[in-house]
């Protein structure tokens, strides 16, 4: 790692303590340090509501930026993202067929829906890829998984037995941190670390695979391995958020191209200010919902998709000097 | 001694790209591939660089079968160097060329030690903060022969490296391999060029539909005689070369 991507990622441990401050002082109502240190009721809020949804928010952003970075470096292209990959919609889709069986109140058993969803994609994925370990095969498994689950997803809202399940399950689907607590940060936290572990084991051939395929092969880089690890990877860490939040896009796709002007272009130099990236992001995000003024907060999915939406199209018009698209 | 290949074949579905190739590279010799289009001399880099499945034959590295070594340990001894050179991110040249080191257990004395002689070796001491996104294409290959260099190969598979350069750069990069080969590192380069051929090579390999058509040290083999059965079109030697006569073959 350089000196510079190391310098990138302690500002942002800096700003994540700072924004960390933000996220617990803020939601239905505003709790500064006075109300913390005097209130026992307002000490209460903090401890056991928001503290483990702020700890989500950062475990969730980290896992989401460092698969991003992964993915981007694997795939050589900088448009990928884990939603591209099918993981997230499977999982999503996991999770709605248990919401619409009755079971959207159980913690566990979303939980278990979406890692069951996620663990299927991560067959398929190495399935329809695995043979030959090719990127291309990988990225197209991972579109016809996308809109396979994508599609499985509206028909179950469609036959949803009741106006309320669909309604459940939609607001389920745009993602939140709303409400979320110490159970669900442990019931994820030990799949986003194992995750999180793997993929950084790809880094040394993210950097070969710069030189493209073929010469990374020849630099004795195992094509299968990386693999392997990167469908592990993004299977249990991406899966598990999903598992928690519901689909939170983008943030994989913005934050290593924040990261790469700072820290330079080698993949291994972008993998932790990524990942810290993705935390500062999604808890300025997760401040941004309860900040606010609207009737019910703003889903978090919603937010990030508007602020990552334009940031996609600035990206493609910026792309479109450097490649020869026209 | 020396990378020996013997009977190698390589199909592809039911295309045979390679028939029965049999040749070896010695220590400290330059071995220049030539032929025309599609005679199989990229498969041939190809399948001893591991990637393309082998039909049939031996290739020995020191006596030790190569399709037998791990991926890892075969890239220390082989450096590859291919067609394209297209990189996906604009990395600095240092850090390009660090990517040699990859095959090698990580060890960052050595790492940094040997990176540190590749540029130096190649002139690039001075360019080694610099992105290789703004490099020329005659810089980039220099780049490329560092990172090779930087995994202390004892062999290069060089694939038509000269091809996208111009002549300076060309005669540059000729002047180079053959300092690496003085070095004792053996290289089996393919080439179009029958003239940079004749400046480069030791010996000839001439590969014709996945055929060998002649095989041996270049004062023999590379000859007008042998370009024609090569090339179909007649040679015509001149002072220090060849030149292409006018005049239609009848083949």
């Amino acid at each position: 790692m350089t000196r510079r991507s190391l310098k990138l990622s302690l500002w942002l441990v800096l700003a994540i303590a700072l924004l960390a401050a933000v996220s617990l002082a803020s939601g239905k109502v505003w709790i500064g340090w006075d109300d913390f240190s005097s209130r026992p009721e307002a000490a209460w809020i903090i401890w056991q509501l928001r503290l483990p949804r702020t700890l989500l928010a950062i475990a969730i952003g980290l896992v989401l930026g460092l698969a991003g970075a992964v993915l981007q470096g694997f795939l050589r292209n900088p448009l990928a993202d884990p939603a591209i990959v099918g993981v997230s919609s499977s999982a999503a889709l996991g999770a709605v067929g248990l919401i619409s069986v009755g079971l959207g109140q159980s913690v566990p058993a979303i939980f278990a829906g979406a890692m069951a969803g996620a663990g299927v994609a991560m067959l398929l994925l190495a399935l329809l890829s695995g043979r030959n370990a090719s990127p291309v095969a990988f990225i197209l498994a991972g579109m016809i998984l996308s809109s396979l689950a994508g599609s499985l997803t509206a028909f179950l809202i469609s036959i949803a037995p009741s106006p309320f399940a669909s309604s459940e399950i939609i607001t389920w689907l745009m993602g939140a941190l709303t409400d979320r607590g110490y159970a669900e940060l442990l019931m994820a936290l030990p799949f986003m670390a194992v995750g999180a572990g793997l993929l950084a084991l790809t880094a040394p051939a993210l950097n070969a695979l710069t030189l493209g395929e073929e010469t990374a092969r020849t630099l004795g880089v195992s094509m299968s391995r990386t693999l392997w690890l990167v469908i592990g990877g993004v299977g249990l860490s991406v899966g598990s958020s999903v598992a928690i939040t519901g689909v939170v896009g983008f943030v994989g796709l913005i934050v290593p191209h924040l990261v790469r002007p700072f820290a330079g272009q080698r993949p291994s130099d972008i993998l932790l200010p990524s990942a810290l990236g993705g935390a500062a992001l999604l808890l300025a995000a997760d401040s941004l919902v309860r900040l606010i003024p609207t009737v019910a907060e703003v889903r978090l999915g919603v937010v990030m998709a508007l602020l990552g939406a334009p940031f996609f199209f600035a990206l493609l018009l910026g792309l479109r000097g450097r490649l020869s698209w026209g | 001694m020396g990378l020996s290949v013997a009977d190698l074949s390589v199909k592809v579905g039911s295309v045979l790209l390679l028939s029965e190739v049999h040749f070896s590279l010695k220590p400290g010799r330059i071995c220049v591939v030539l032929g025309p289009n599609g005679a199989g001399k990229s498969t041939l880099l190809k399948a001893l660089a591991g990637l393309v499945p082998v039909q049939s034959g031996t290739v020995t590295l020191d006596d030790q079968p190569i399709f037998a070594m791990a991926a890892r340990v075969r890239a220390r001894r082989i450096g590859y160097l291919a067609q394209s050179n297209h990189l996906a991110w604009d990395v600095s040249v240092a850090e390009m060329v660090q990517l040699g080191r990859h095959p090698h257990q990580r060890d960052p004395n050595n790492d940094h030690e040997a990176v540190t002689a590749a540029l130096a070796a190649t002139q690039l001491t001075d360019m080694a903060d610099r992105r290789t996104g703004g490099l020329s294409g005659g810089e980039l290959a220099r780049v490329h022969l560092a990172r090779i260099l930087a995994g202390t190969p004892d062999y290069i598979l060089a694939d038509e490296p000269l091809a996208s350069l111009d002549p300076a750069f060309q005669i540059d990069m000729v002047q180079r391999l053959r300092a690496v080969a003085d070095a004792g590192t053996g290289i089996l380069i393919v080439l179009h060029d029958v003239n940079l051929a004749k400046m480069l090579a030791d010996d000839i390999l001439m590969l014709k539909d996945g055929k060998v058509i002649a095989y041996g040290p270049a004062p023999t083999e590379l000859t007008p005689e042998n370009l024609l059965r090569l090339y179909g079109v007649p040679f015509q030697s001149v002072a220090d070369g060849f030149q292409i006569s006018p005049i239609k073959s009848e083949l």
